[in-house]
């Protein structure tokens, strides 16, 4: 059996005050820490935002086997809004003397306008040297096309690719 | 300032990546390095979302995309790991719908495909092999949502992702097998046979990452991070 003097209580209930107190200090600290946490999941929010819309550079190509048709190279007809077509590479190489191609180039500039509508033309005859064409592009929102079409001739294969920065 | 397609991790093993941004013709290009050739066939639809991203819609029953198989030897998977992700919404039509796929039945490749039975609406993926097949499933895929898939094959194992999150996998008993060397064409919303199965719905970006070990893995984070970047188009 211990004995207990009362001066001891009075002791504890004092540290049980000064605990309470520094509690509710920890309390007010826990409220402000989770207002700068959300502050943060905001700005975190805003920086996903920002990155999601960065256009990301891409690149495809492939190859078109003149038929003697006018053909499309590079289309995007309704791009989903505003992005960078930058250019269109066209490999020559298969084209022979006395053989000629056009290469043209299309933009639509309204939304359900008048659709692609030509912006230049260019007639390429014979062997060309160098054998890379390269078709400069704007930034276009409405749509865009880079077609090809065989004068004379035989079938040719012309290898392309088009460079563009877009989202998603 | 300007993020570079192939410094993205996600598309550090990718071999296929259809973005369907050409909204009209037969021919959709692949961003990917191989640069596949993809022919649409029967016409697809080329369908605008609200949000302006175009889609694919297929009839579900003469429209599909391919692939020919000389051209596709890169998706030819035995024992590599590989994943598949994009973005579909199917209309319940044939009960069984491929959504991609190389392969001869019971022979050799690989299809992802939906169905819907009486235990609710399936996406498997399957691998044919020597007379006879092994598959994984996930439940859940309600006709008329737009979905985000993500898909893993590893080993025996795979995992599946809708919309961000893990689902729950039941695989065949012993794991899927690797399937046999496949010669096929490449196939979207067909059957190996072009003949059936057709999907019927809306397609977007189906991609493929393929590669030996740990390549061609997509984490469930990665994939995640896909879905939060994509999904505000739908």
């Amino acid at each position: 059996m211990k004995v207990w003097n009362s001066a001891y209580l009075a002791d504890i209930e004092e540290q049980l005050d000064d605990i309470e107190n520094r509690l509710i200090l920890i309390d007010a600290d826990l409220i402000i820490i989770d207002n700068e946490v959300g502050q943060v999941h905001t700005v975190v929010n805003a920086i996903q935002a920002m990155i999601d819309s960065l256009p990301i550079l891409t690149e495809t190509g492939g190859t078109v086997i003149t038929d003697g048709t006018e053909q499309n190279v590079y289309i995007n007809a309704a791009p989903d809004g505003v992005y960078k077509p930058i250019c269109v590479k066209i490999n020559f190489t298969a084209q022979q003397a006395g053989e000629e191609t056009i290469v043209r180039l299309y933009y639509d500039n309204a939304p359900g306008g008048a659709g692609l509508l030509l912006v230049d033309e260019l007639t390429f005859a014979g062997v060309i040297a160098p054998a890379m064409v390269v078709v400069d592009l704007d930034p276009n929102r409405y749509g865009i096309a880079v077609t090809i079409e065989r004068t004379a001739g035989a079938a040719r294969a012309y290898p392309w690719d088009v460079v563009y920065e877009a989202t998603p | 300032m300007t993020v570079h397609y192939d410094d993205i991790d996600v598309n550090e093993d990718i071999l296929l990546d259809l973005p369907f941004r050409e909204g009209t013709g037969a021919i959709t290009q692949d961003v990917a390095k191989p640069h596949h050739s993809v022919d649409l066939i029967g016409a697809p639809t080329w369908t605008p979302l609200a949000s302006n991203l175009m889609t694919l819609n297929m009839d579900g029953a003469t429209q599909y995309l391919e692939c020919q198989g000389a051209d596709s030897a890169d998706l030819d998977f035995t024992t590599h790991s590989y994943s598949i992700w994009g973005w579909l919404n199917w209309t319940v039509d044939d009960f069984s719908q491929i959504v991609i796929g190389r392969y001869e039945l019971d022979q050799s490749g690989w299809e992802l495909y939906l169905t819907q039975g009486a235990g609710g609406n399936y996406l498997s993926l399957r691998h044919h092999h020597g007379g006879t097949r092994t598959a994984a499933y996930s439940l859940g895929w309600t006709p008329g949502v737009d979905w985000f898939f993500g898909v893993v094959r590893f080993g025996t194992g795979v995992f599946m992702i809708r919309n961000g999150v893990a689902v729950t996998v039941t695989t065949s008993v012993g794991g899927l097998q690797n399937p046999g060397t496949c010669n096929e064409d490449l196939v979207i919303g067909a059957r190996f046979t072009k003949d059936n199965n057709f999907l019927k719905g809306m397609l977007w970006r189906p991609r493929v990452a393929g590669g030996l070990g740990l390549n061609g893995i997509i984490t469930p984070n990665r994939f995640n991070q896909v879905y939060a970047r994509e999904g505000v188009w739908f």
